[in-house]
């Protein structure tokens, strides 16, 4: 992913672990928003739907995925 | 636009159903596991972007801009001072 961004440039070593923490905290956020909507509409399963939406109202973001 | 897993999909499998079990959710198709991982790409992504403005920032030169101007010469007037 670095390399993506460009490769020329060198992580430092808490840079780098703070980056690393950054999907951590993102996917504990993710998943219990998402949780709390599917368990809302009375399921128990999780759906890309429901992330979807969660990533779009709180982080502004699209993922496009298979269905849509 | 190929599929490759960015996050290693069994233990973040594994992750997810134990966040969702705290929650009273059981299932977790293999789609959201997928779609998830893109999701933490894109977000990391996103952060690795800004992380690199800043960097570029701090690296710029307002000296010879026109739009600034030097407004105290800190040099001189500690001179100033250690002269006294």
């Amino acid at each position: 992913l670095m390399c993506e961004v460009g490769p020329n440039k060198q992580l430092l070593q808490h840079v780098e672990e703070m980056l690393l923490q950054v999907p951590d905290d993102f996917i504990e956020i993710m998943i219990t928003a998402t949780c709390q909507l599917t368990w809302h509409h009375k399921s128990n399963t999780l759906e890309v739907k429901d992330i979807q939406l969660h990533l779009e109202c709180q982080w502004n973001m699209w993922i496009p995925s298979f269905g849509s | 636009c190929k599929d490759e897993p960015f996050l290693a999909a069994v233990p973040l499998h594994k992750r997810i159903l134990e966040t969702a079990k705290k929650l009273g959710i059981t299932d977790v198709p293999a789609e959201v596991v997928t779609f998830i991982s893109h999701a933490t790409q894109t977000r990391l992504r996103t952060v690795i972007e800004k992380v690199t403005v800043i960097t570029q920032h701090r690296m710029e030169s307002y000296k010879d801009d026109e739009w600034y101007e030097q407004a105290t010469d800190v040099r001189a007037q500690l001179k100033f001072f250690e002269q006294l």
